[in-house]
């Protein structure tokens, strides 16, 4: 069984064709960056407009390298939402169109779907586990039951941790993506430099907040402007990280799961990955990290839980030709 | 109207009062620097609005646009990312504003030149502005202004003294 993949809801345009449940034959991301780095953040409009063009050649190149054409493809799966509206209308509309004229079974997956089930790709873990998702947009601690039952078990309140990093690295005058250069930069530097403050809400939440350690990191820089880059962004990444790894440790006794999944663009941060290994590890519980390729945003991942769930919710196709976009798509 | 707020608790109750006296088709214009409290704000003005207990507001720098439920929609919109009067004009904010809800808007500096005046086409009257300005680590000075605000059968002007408001 052939699957097509196609994901656009923020900066990246991708198409993937997988075959089976992991056997990724092609795995094509047009990456946008370059075009919304000068700003120090996604711009929509710049992203819509870009996808757009992209779109096709991208679908095109995926099928190319897979060998196969699209009266090959035995389902196509498409980002639903969440996202910025005008980027994922242009990969839902795409994938509509082929549904249509090529009389194609279609699904609609939440990107976070995609995430949790990036890991498929690699190697199955057995459910049920934790998942952490953490990215540009999202912070979000999930519970898999299996295939299509998911729990919510804590998100940010405020903003996300990858755009804590974006904003970070604006302020320290650092360029656009920050999660990358932060990560960079922080290797050189200090973490326990200035102990900024690490936020665990009430006793026992497992949600996130990460305004008030931006508003710190801003009040220090405007106090020390002659600190070291360096252990700012050391610093500021210890306080995210330790936040990060108490609270999927914490999901993970509460819930009483010893697995855990750590996925979204965030996930390919190395202190992060350092730290949930070590304190796993510890704590006799068991940690997997998709490869930093489907840690960001890709249409692999988009394939892999089409797949999933085309075989176990096979009415997921029913009047999916009719379905809408959804920028808040809820969980 | 002006309040001052010490910590960002008081900010969010004082975003509860003014939450409870708005209407549908009402739009608000936050302006204030990063780490203002512009997020807090809002999530104390959705709380008036009575978004459900618990819910909260996460900031819309990535999807730009987030839709809560209350008494009516909730618009909180982000104009961080955006650079130019063009591109904010694409948003099709229209859509938002003197709708069937209440319109947040942050960032709203990059609606206006320096001097004050509007760059886009938008219309953008009647507004209610709120400036939010940092006097220390956790003091804030907020100017609820309703210059361009011409209902003044509003019930945004029955909001309490500002200093039983802040200490509630």
């Amino acid at each position: 069984m052939l699957t097509l993949g196609i994901e656009s809801s923020c900066d990246e345009t991708a198409a993937a064709v997988l075959e089976g449940e992991s056997t990724l034959l092609s795995n094509i991301i047009w990456d946008q960056t370059r075009i919304h780095s000068h700003y120090g953040g996604v711009v929509p409009e710049l992203a819509g407009r870009s996808h757009v063009e992209r779109i096709h050649l991208v679908i095109q190149q995926a099928l190319e390298q897979a060998g196969v054409r699209l009266s090959d493809i035995d389902l196509i799966a498409t980002t639903q939402g969440p996202g910025l509206i005008g980027s994922l209308l242009v990969g839902l509309n795409t994938a509509k169109a082929i549904a249509y004229s090529h009389d194609l079974p279609l699904v609609g997956i939440n990107h976070l779907e995609g995430h949790l089930l990036a890991i498929f790709l690699q190697e199955p873990v057995e459910f049920p586990f934790i998942c952490l998702i953490v990215s540009g947009g999202h912070t979000d601690l999930i519970r898999a039951d299996g295939f299509s039952r998911y729990r919510l078990l804590g998100r940010t309140r405020d903003d996300a941790a990858g755009e804590c990093y974006d904003k970070v690295a604006k302020m320290l005058g650092l360029g656009y993506p920050g999660g990358p250069i932060i990560d960079k930069m922080a290797r050189s530097g200090n973490k326990t430099a200035v102990r900024f403050p690490r936020s665990y809400l009430e006793k026992g939440s497992l949600d996130f907040s990460f305004s008030g350690l931006k508003t710190s990191v801003k009040n220090y820089i405007a106090r020390h402007p002659d600190q070291e880059k360096a252990d700012v962004s050391a610093s500021f990444q210890e306080a995210v990280v330790e936040v990060l790894t108490q609270k999927a440790l914490l999901a993970c006794r509460m819930e009483n799961v010893p697995r855990l999944v750590v996925s979204g663009g965030v996930a390919a941060n190395s202190r992060l990955r350092e730290s949930i290994f070590s304190e796993s590890a510890t704590n006799k519980i068991q940690a997997w990290f998709p490869k930093p390729l489907f840690c960001t945003d890709n249409a692999a991942m988009i394939a892999c839980a089409g797949y999933y769930r085309y075989k176990h919710v096979p009415d997921a196709v029913n009047g999916s030709r009719n379905m809408d976009a959804k920028a808040n798509l809820n969980f | 109207m002006k309040f001052s707020t010490n910590s960002a608790e008081e900010t969010q109750s004082l975003g509860e009062a003014i939450g409870s006296c708005l209407k549908a088709g009402d739009l608000l214009l936050l302006f204030g620097e990063m780490g203002a409290g512009k997020t807090r704000m809002t999530q104390g003005i959705s709380n008036g609005l009575g978004l459900e207990v618990g819910e909260y507001v996460r900031s819309p720098s990535f999807t730009l646009v987030n839709e809560y439920q209350g008494k009516f929609p909730i618009y909180h919109i982000d104009l961080y990312r955006l650079e130019s009067a063009e591109e904010i004009e694409n948003l099709g904010l229209e859509e938002y504003f003197y709708s069937n809800g209440v319109a947040i808007v942050e960032w709203s500096e990059k609606l206006f030149t320096e001097n004050r005046q509007p760059n886009t086409e938008l219309l953008l009257e009647p507004r209610l502005e709120i400036v939010l300005k940092i006097k220390g680590e956790h003091q804030r000075t907020i100017d609820l202004d309703t210059t361009h605000f011409k209902d003044t059968h509003h019930p945004i002007f029955t909001l309490q003294d500002p200093s039983s408001m802040a200490s509630s």
